[in-house]
């Protein structure tokens, strides 16, 4: 179902947590919230489940208001699925009541065809009769899920589901995840601070801070047209390359970069896949740090001014540390942050 | 290898006492009946049994659910004076059971003044406070802080996150706190309970002051009133059997609560309005002035009266025996607390993982029983014992070194042997690990074991009465001799001086419970 905010802000004591937070998300959409602790997401998500009243603003649901200054529709009301953080399972149910526990005004059949559903859509066959303490925490999670959306909510939310788990186990989970909820076709909103998470998962990507949602875009946006520098700054890496304009050229660094618009004095962001690896190019400067990822080389290198930039080169290319790399500019589009 | 062989010793001797009577039990078992049992088996121990499982069951179920109320109130509420209360209901522990008893059986007797004025002016009636049933009360009203206590640490430790999920799955949260809620906190409940069953079975000071024949009075009766040691052993037995059901009882439910100990965000208080906050008021404080308040303001009124009768140089011969017992005693148990923790953290032999239970377990068997199993063997293995008060500390050791032990070992759990370790590859010795790491880190608990032995010494009655010389007299005696003389007022100023005692240890009480929430 359909969910949309409109300018919700949310105040605790003195501190105002959220200042004015729109997104939209369009019914089957998975959303991701990504953003430096503290910056509001959790809140946001409260909000939106009603464990939290806003202090003015919209929340609407469908076509119906769910919060508003004076009107605010109970938790219980809501049909609202949340994974909360570290999941929550009840300590005392097993695996089966615990999925059941949300589905008490069905008739009995109904719902244990729902929980058999559950335990197969989420892989925990054999498993009913369990207590939560003696599973482990990918399986926890996969209960917490079921848990969520055995009573079919209209939204589900998800506070980084994946936190406890190891790096192995939440790629699994994510990929899986986005299937599973494609297939039960579930608006879902999704809280995380891992930004690999988020494009994994992502239709809808916002970055959030202080209170705000700074751009809620394709996680393709967000990546490679940032709409500030804090967005630029969190999600991916880069490095900001000083440039002046003049006659429709950036002058940099590492040569010019045609721009009409070229004006005044700015930042451009650059990634990693901007500049590329190449032994014969004349621009070279030398190598103080490098990450080995597998399929490719993550090389820092510095050019004359000091300045630090970051550049990717494929596996074979193993250069080491003091050596001189040469590369070129392969940027296909320009993001300008004007100094002022 | 040597230290080894030197730990598994402390942990043989600290729980000898305990073994010694366990085996001299048996033995009385295995021994012919008596005349004099067959007597009791007739006219006696059917209805001393019967009394005894009745009151203990009432006891236990009355304190759980009070107990549990209360402690969900202040936990899961807010309503006036709830922060006053939530430290306020922990004060009828310094209350000892026998001194509840005497007040109660003093202002409610049929010949009592408020009764009297009562009974002319609007010709109310109620039941003798000296029944089973007034027992069953007195002791509830001085044993529900326990259950408060651990169900209120138990519902504030479960995290708000639970009562959240409940609610997104369709809960109120008076729902949640039924479903979940209390669920978590079962075993904490069960396990406090037995607490108070275990305390109720060894009460022998309440009952004997009320005139209710029970397991305890009976055993002081073989022993004192008959002189027949087979009988008070066998009577003794069949106590132990129940106490160590109970301990049995207590120690699967507390293993059950290990498994779910959580943390998270602290539990967020519903705040009661209007009749609802006002009920809870005034529900708590008549909860709390019946206890405490109301005891209390009797015994002063009492004092004030009588003080001058009684507060002459006997009195402070009183108190000076009372607290070099109870120093004494105090001290025996804090020194053999930590050596025992200390040797336990060394020997993780099944000689040491069985027997450390054992030397433990006294908490649980009634005073009267570890005095007649004390004194007998041993007054038989060494004559020139009688007369001293050698038995009497042994028998303080076995009963009380579980009050000791629980926060020294606790204590010492925090103090990892890694430390020790590193220390020692640091180049110190034992001296100086001692006092540069174990002492800073072990003095605060062992603080807290003093101070709670020692209070509990004070108070203590079955064990004093039954293994002192002859003619050496206590405040807890006094109060006791008074009582049975029907002397209430008189015993007002030593019991006075006991609740005085009883406070102290609150605050460590307190300040562990602010601790674990």
């Amino acid at each position: 179902m359909r969910l949309e905010l409109k300018d919700v802000r949310f105040r605790r004591d003195a501190t105002e947590i959220l200042r004015g937070v729109d997104l939209q998300l369009e019914s089957g959409e998975i959303g991701v919230l990504v953003g430096p602790s503290g910056c509001g997401k959790t809140t946001t998500l409260r909000c939106i489940a009603g464990l939290e009243s806003v202090t003015s603003g919209e929340i609407q649901l469908g076509d119906r208001v769910v919060s508003s200054v004076d009107r605010h529709i109970e938790v219980q009301e809501r049909r609202v699925g949340y994974v909360l953080q570290d999941s929550a399972l009840f300590p005392h149910l097993c695996v089966a009541d615990n999925i059941r526990f949300g589905l008490r005004k069905l008739a009995r059949e109904e719902c244990e065809v729902r929980v058999a559903n559950m335990l197969a859509l989420l892989e925990l066959r054999g498993l009913e009769r369990r207590m939560p303490q003696d599973l482990s925490g990918g399986q926890q999670q996969r209960v917490a899920i079921a848990r969520s959306l055995a009573p079919q909510p209209d939204l589900l939310l998800m506070d980084e589901p994946f936190s406890n788990l190891d790096a192995r186990l939440r790629t699994d989970l994510v990929s899986e995840l986005r299937s599973l909820l494609k297939t039960l076709g579930i608006t879902t909103l999704l809280v995380t601070h891992d930004q690999h998470d988020a494009f994994g998962l992502a239709d809808r990507l916002g970055y959030m801070q202080d209170g705000r949602l700074e751009q809620w875009d394709t996680p393709y946006d967000v990546y490679h047209r940032p709409r500030s520098r804090a967005v630029a700054d969190f999600i991916g890496d880069g490095v900001m390359l000083p440039a002046i304009g003049k006659d429709g050229f950036w002058h940099t660094e590492l040569g010019t970069i045609e721009d009409p618009a070229a004006d005044g004095s700015a930042d451009l962001l650059l990634r990693p896949d901007d500049l590329l690896h190449d032994d014969d190019s004349p621009t070279r400067a030398q190598i103080v740090g490098r990450v080995f990822r597998g399929a490719d080389f993550l090389y820092t290198v510095q050019l004359p001014s000091g300045l630090r930039v970051l550049a990717l080169a494929p596996s074979h290319h193993d250069h080491h540390v003091g050596e001189t790399l040469g590369f070129r500019l392969a940027n296909d589009h320009l993001v300008v942050f004007r100094r002022d | 290898m040597r230290a080894r062989w030197r730990s598994t010793l402390v942990i043989l001797l600290a729980a000898a006492p305990a073994l010694v009577v366990l085996v001299g039990l048996v033995g009385a078992w295995v021994a012919p009946a008596s005349d004099a049992l067959q007597h009791q088996w007739r006219y006696l121990l059917p209805d001393a049994s019967r009394n005894t499982i009745i009151l203990v069951l009432s006891v236990a179920v009355a304190a759980g659910v009070l107990g549990t109320a209360l402690a969900a109130l202040v936990a899961l509420c807010d309503f006036p004076g709830r922060a006053f209360f939530s430290w306020a209901l922990l004060l009828p522990l310094s209350i000892p059971g026998y001194v509840l008893a005497a007040v109660f059986a003093g202002s409610l007797d049929y010949s009592s003044p408020l009764y009297s004025w009562l009974r002319e002016q609007w010709g109310w009636q109620w039941p003798s406070i000296r029944s089973l049933g007034g027992a069953s009360f007195v002791l509830t009203l001085t044993l529900f802080p326990y259950v408060y206590l651990i169900a209120r640490v138990a519902f504030e430790s479960a995290a708000e996150r639970y009562l959240e999920a409940a609610a997104l799955l369709g809960r109120t949260r008076l729902q949640a706190a039924r479903e979940v809620l209390l669920p978590l906190a079962i075993p904490a409940i069960l396990a406090s309970s037995a607490l108070v069953a275990m305390e109720t079975l060894a009460d022998f000071g309440v009952v004997a002051a009320l005139n209710v024949d029970t397991l305890t009075t009976a055993l002081y009766r073989a022993w004192y009133g008959m002189f027949s040691l087979v009988t008070a052993q066998q009577i003794a037995g069949f106590l132990v059997l129940m106490a160590l059901l109970l301990l049995l009882f207590e120690h699967r439910a507390r293993s059950v609560l290990r498994m779910r100990e959580s943390a998270g965000v602290s539990l967020f208080r519903e705040r009661l309005h209007g009749w609802r906050a006002l009920l809870a008021t005034l529900l708590t404080s008549l909860i709390l002035g019946v206890s405490f308040a109301w005891p209390v303001a009797h015994l002063l009124s009492w004092a004030s009266t009588h003080w001058a009768a009684d507060l002459d140089a006997r009195y402070w011969g009183y108190v000076l025996r009372s607290i070099a017992l109870a120093g004494i005693g105090a001290v025996l148990v804090v020194s053999i607390s930590t050596l025992l923790a200390y040797a336990r953290r060394d020997d993780s032999s099944w000689v040491g993982r069985s027997l450390t239970p054992l030397a433990t377990a006294g908490y649980a068997i009634p005073g009267t029983v570890l005095a007649v199993g004390l004194y007998a063997p041993l007054a038989s293995a060494a004559p020139w014992l009688q007369g001293t008060l050698i038995i009497l500390f042994v028998a303080y050791i076995a009963r009380f070194l579980a009050v000791g032990h629980a926060p020294i070992a606790a204590g010492l759990a925090r103090l990892p042997t890694a430390l020790d370790e590193a220390a020692v590859l640091l180049g110190s010795g034992p001296l100086q690990r001692w006092r540069q790491i174990h002492w800073p880190l072990l003095k605060g608990s062992m603080a807290a074991a003093f101070v709670l032995s020692f209070v509990d010494l004070m108070k203590e009655l079955p064990i004093t009465l039954l293994t002192r010389p002859f003619g050496f007299e206590t405040l807890a005696i006094r109060v006791f001799e008074l009582t049975s003389e029907g002397e209430w007022e008189r015993a007002a100023v030593p019991a006075l001086a006991l609740v005085l005692a009883g406070l102290w240890p609150l605050k460590w009480l307190a300040g562990r419970m602010s601790h674990a929430t």
